[in-house]
């Protein structure tokens, strides 16, 4: 039984919520759970358990995280660590120059053991300016922004709907929120959702 | 007909900078600091440099508009274009991504219709100051319009719709309503309905549903994994439990919106014992 059907049984099948897994093994360095940080963030403070900067170097699963101002963070990627990169992802996805939001657990050496990492994620207010085949053209705060589409990637949701692959309600001068990932360097964004009021 | 197009220049020229002289002057000192003006003489005095630059313009309009010194007045008109000119130089290498102030009121960095209305106000000027300078006795544009109304209304409209083309002030009334009739022709997001249902669209029927509810507090990842499985969809996720690491999965009906439906397991898949599910 591989893992998905394993997760499958384990919330479909007869013995819905109970399982023990023991052939899969552990997912992920047990070190890094084992002792979750007691550091809490003072008011005002940096979230300790926060980390956003630009991926430089990448050393097994660990990330070489630049925060800026000299500031050098560690991120460790584990079996049980959500990679996005404008969909689920895996650890490969992961480039260096990447732009890296992570979020986890402090491990005593200091390194952030990630739940969840967000791979070059921007979320901005935009006008659409016009549209072509392919490409939502946008102006955030003057700054002219292209958005690609993606097929079977990119959704809308409209008026706070679900969302629907259905792009064709969308319309020059539309004021939409856009969720996705920037292409690093560039003013170009790959669109994973846009959210208007049509 | 020459000497009669530049003896009307100064009129459409005084109406270019009036509009651009009265923006600026409108303009608010908070828009001033965004410029590049405010690079080039410090954000604190954009605003009054700004206010300047609009009184300089509409200085120049009441000149333009005298029936007399017509050489100089085209001539300190082309001066002012040769200025803006130099300063777009400058903002495009300075300040490439600021608003160069040039109209006033919509936020365009410096691209190539900043350069097109300086251009054009500059080319404008010179072909006023050639004719006054070339025909000294050729009338004033107050005798060119008496002479041929029509075709001086024509001209300066034309003149002036020129402007407005390269103006993203007036873009809502051409340039928007061009592009919205062009995506209702040609539909260019029309093939990229795929027909499936979308992720997110199965998260957000998750995050409505009383299991979600449950154990949201637990959940510690974002969406780790996803697949379909008959009329339902497998959602994965890392969580957090009595201070543990497990394994979250929630089955959410596929094809139907039913967040009623929605089931829930924990796997842990690092321990031997078996975690049960919530109540």
């Amino acid at each position: 039984m591989d893992r998905r059907q394993m997760l499958t049984t384990a919330v479909l099948g007869s013995a819905a919520g109970i399982v023990g897994a023991t052939a899969l093994g552990s997912v992920g360095p047990e070190a890094a759970f084992a002792a979750e940080s007691e550091a809490a963030a003072e008011p005002g403070a940096p979230d300790p358990n926060y980390v956003d900067g630009i991926v430089t170097s990448i050393d097994g699963t660990q990330l070489l995280v630049d925060r800026g101002e000299g500031v050098i963070d560690r991120v460790l990627i584990t079996q049980g660590t959500s990679i996005w990169k404008l969909r689920t992802a895996s650890f490969d996805a992961i480039e260096v120059g990447d732009d890296v939001a992570a979020r986890g657990v402090r491990m005593p050496d200091g390194a952030l053991a990630a739940d969840a990492v967000w791979m070059n994620i921007v979320n901005f207010f935009a006008h659409v300016t016009s549209i072509n085949r392919g490409a939502i053209h946008l102006e955030h705060n003057g700054a002219k922004i292209v958005g690609h589409v993606i097929k079977g990637t990119t959704v809308a949701s409209y008026n706070s709907t679900p969302a629907v692959s259905d792009l064709s309600p969308l319309k020059v001068g539309d004021h939409v929120q856009v969720l996705g990932a920037q292409r690093p360097g560039s003013s170009h964004v790959e669109i994973a959702t846009i959210f208007a009021t049509v | 007909m020459i000497a009669w197009s530049a003896s009307l220049q100064p009129l459409v020229i005084a109406a270019l900078l009036a509009f651009t002289g009265v923006m600026k002057l409108r303009g608010n000192a908070e828009r001033a600091r965004e410029t590049a003006l405010g690079r080039l003489v410090g954000k604190e005095r954009a605003a009054a440099a700004l206010r300047s630059v609009g009184g300089l313009e509409l200085c120049v309009v009441v000149a333009l508009l005298l029936p007399f010194g017509r050489p100089v007045t085209a001539g300190a008109s082309a001066l002012l274009a040769a200025g803006f000119l130099g300063y777009l130089g400058y903002a495009k290498v300075a300040a490439p991504e600021s608003d160069c102030g040039c109209t006033g009121a919509a936020k365009e960095p410096v691209g190539w219709r900043s350069f097109a209305r300086a251009g054009l106000l500059g080319g404008l000027s010179v072909f006023a100051l050639a004719g006054a300078l070339a025909m000294p006795s050729s009338s004033w544009w107050g005798e060119a319009v008496i002479a041929a109304p029509l075709a001086a209304a024509g001209l300066t409209l034309a003149e002036l719709a020129l402007f407005g083309a390269l103006t993203p002030e007036y873009d809502r009334y051409w340039l928007l309503p061009m592009r919205q009739l062009k995506v209702r022709l040609t539909h260019p997001l029309g093939g990229f309905d795929d027909g499936a249902a979308p992720l997110l669209a199965t998260v957000q029927q998750l995050q409505v549903s009383e299991a979600y509810r449950q154990v949201g507090t637990m959940i510690a990842s974002d969406v780790r994994d996803s697949w379909d499985e008959g009329e339902w969809r497998i959602l994965e996720y890392a969580a957090r439990r009595d201070g543990q690491r497990t394994t979250a999965v929630f089955a959410v009906p596929l094809h139907r919106y039913d967040p009623d439906a929605v089931r829930v397991a924990f796997v842990d898949e690092s321990r031997e014992e078996p975690v049960s599910a919530p109540a």
